[in-house]
């Protein structure tokens, strides 16, 4: 324990023998006044979810087999906070990976139709991402509204399969974009907020809605295109 | 570093910490839970004063968890292997019981239980002479003396002057045996479907302690053979309407004269002309290619066996066809998709030259531009 802590034991200690008056005045001129204490904040990470359904870039064959199938897409994605304005902004670099799934049944070759067989398009993106984001308001005025852009590299993986033929595999690289707005939730409850980051570390955590767009280059499946993802992010 | 950022941090080491102790040690305990969701008595029981342990059955040793994991059946009864019990704290001396009897049934230790007479249900199954100087004695017990039972057995060691006699008797030895020679119920609603290399069957699942699921087929079905009879136990296919007690359906397009639902069949020697495969675990669908049927076409049943071994009776029949398929890709194709698989970055001719460039441009812009933020924070910090 250190001294000051051990010091103020001892007075409080002492204090207690004092009359009510006494104690009182030794208090307010023995305790040093509070001070704002957090703990270090470098990370950034979002679990994030939504729908989504590439747009094949006209084709019909999507549309022809999963048409119904939006997913969803699961992902989750990690930033290095590398530059801060204290309660302004911050810079983040980062990469992330998710996951989705599209199946339905296969048809059968005789032209009899459907069958039980079926067939699936499995993607898993994998992303590297700048983004800047912007805490001046809840930070500085108190409304719990967080504004992000991100911008990135996306090497999506994709697997296609009939029953259990593998068809085939591939990447689809290109530009993946996109704008959040977030819910802060320390505005809500600061006093959780503050106890979260003395216990967790977690400076902050908000609720977010993302919208973004992926697109490939011309190579490659274009199994690109715009969704939206809700999410819970924690800084610490 | 301020104190109580410090001890924060401490607290969460200490968290971590129980929360990974925790975690670990939730692994052996679920372990545990899954290896003990079977009727699983222990090897030992005192009931009475006297000790009974399961020795072994046949070549195995019962104190071991995979043996006692699943209840004594089928497997077990066919092999007619031998129970052996190890008796312990016998009285000795000269006027110790000379003999030790076995029944089998409720409460019979009593006068009344093993009198054989009213609705008691005790048997003797054996005795034996007993060393009066021990108060140790092993015995075995034909497992088949026992395998006619339905369920659980319970096994009474009863030491005694005079066989037959009807006191009571104190002390005795008491063993529940678990035993399970009842025939699990067959799958209900089998249904085939169609396909290239994956074509499903599906079933409901009547009794929760199935082990696995043979799919049994016949890759050369006929026509005119009723594959629903309802399942009964015995019965033989039924060519009214709706077959009588069964589900109501009736198709003679696809059947086989080797496949009767509702009959017995030996899944380890089936006739010549059937195959099968099994589904480990209770599951409710299973799947064959075209090349585990290679024919256009099958009849497929399914047989359950329970954990202790014992196999139900057929399910009903249901037709499976193999057809050649298409799915995503193949109709990406068609309608004039021209990528291919691999990666779109490295493919010769893939991307234009310009592409290439832009992209290798922004990775390159975006990891510098990242370095220097980072300098310029530690320089800062500095």
């Amino acid at each position: 324990m250190t001294r000051i802590g051990f010091g103020s034991l001892l007075l409080l200690a002492a204090s207690a023998a004092w009359s009510g008056a006494a104690h009182a005045q030794s208090d307010a001129s023995t305790i040093p006044a509070a001070r704002k204490i957090s703990s270090p904040e470098r990370f950034v990470i979002e679990l994030r979810g939504g729908p989504y359904q590439p747009d094949l870039g006209g084709n019909g064959a999507f549309d022809r087999f999963f048409g119904g199938d939006s997913g969803p897409l699961l992902g989750l994605q990690i930033s290095y906070i590398a530059y801060r304005v204290p309660d302004i902004a911050y810079v983040t670099f980062g990469g992330g990976f998710s996951w989705v799934n599209f199946s339905g049944a296969a048809v059968a070759v005789n032209g009899s139709g459907d069958v039980t067989e079926e067939t699936s398009l499995v993607l898993l993106p994998l992303s590297a991402v700048a983004s800047l984001r912007i805490d001046a308001l809840p930070r500085k005025l108190g409304l719990p509204f967080i504004f992000a852009g991100k911008i990135g590299w996306q090497w999506a993986f994709w697997d296609t399969d009939t029953g259990a033929k593998n068809d085939a595999s591939g990447w689809a690289v290109g530009l993946l974009y996109g704008a959040q707005l977030a819910l802060d939730l320390d505005s809500f409850d600061s006093a959780a907020a503050r106890s979260l980051d003395e216990e967790w570390g977690i400076n902050h955590s908000y609720l977010f809605f993302e919208v973004y767009r992926f697109s490939p280059t011309s190579a490659s499946l274009p199994v690109g295109g715009t969704g939206w993802v809700l999410g819970l992010g924690f800084n610490f | 570093m301020d104190q109580r950022l410090h001890n924060g941090r401490a607290m969460r080491r200490t968290l971590w910490f129980w929360v990974g102790l925790v975690g670990s040690c939730w692994l052996p305990a679920f372990a545990l839970a899954q290896s003990s969701t079977e009727t699983t008595p222990t090897a030992t029981s005192t009931s009475g004063g006297i000790g009974v342990q399961l020795k072994s059955v046949g070549d195995e040793s019962y104190t071991s968890q995979a043996l006692r994991g699943t209840p004594l059946g089928k497997t077990q009864c066919d092999l007619k292997v031998n129970l052996v019990f190890v008796l312990t704290n016998l009285a000795v001396g000269s006027r110790s019981p000379k003999y030790i009897e076995i029944y089998k049934g409720t409460a019979c230790n009593t006068t009344e239980g093993k009198d054989g007479l009213g609705n008691d249900d005790c048997e003797r199954i054996k005795f034996i002479n007993r060393t009066q100087s021990s108060t140790y004695e092993m015995l075995d017990i034909p497992i088949e003396d026992v395998c006619n039972s339905e369920g659980d057995v319970t096994l009474w060691f009863l030491p005694v002057d005079t066989l037959g006699t009807n006191a009571n008797i104190t002390p005795y030895g008491m063993y529940d045996l678990p035993l399970d020679t009842i025939a699990p119920n067959p799958p209900a609603n089998v249904k085939g479907g169609d396909g290239e290399t994956q074509i499903r069957i599906t079933w409901e699942r009547t009794d929760s302690n199935i082990s696995r699921n043979w799919l049994i087929w016949d890759p050369k079905p006929v026509s005119g053979v009723i594959t629903t009879d309802g399942g009964s136990a015995g019965s033989a296919a039924v060519t009214d309407d709706d077959g009588g007690t069964d589900d109501g359906i009736v198709d003679t397009s696809c059947g086989s004269p080797l496949l009767t639902p509702g009959e017995a069949i030996d899944v380890d020697k089936l006739p010549k002309g059937l195959s099968r495969k099994q589904a480990v675990g209770n599951v409710e669908s299973a799947e064959l290619s075209g090349s585990d049927i290679n024919s256009p076409r099958a009849a497929v049943a399914v047989v359950s066996q329970d954990l202790a071994g014992n196999f139900s009776m057929l399910s009903n029949v249901t037709c499976v066809n193999v057809v050649d398929t298409s799915g995503f890709w193949d109709e990406y194709k068609v309608n004039g998709g021209d990528a291919d698989g691999g990666c779109a970055c490295s493919l010769p001719g893939s991307l234009t030259a310009g592409t290439r460039h832009s992209a290798g441009g922004l990775l390159a812009a975006f990891a510098l531009f990242g370095l220097v933020i980072v300098r310029m924070r530690r320089k800062r910090l500095s």
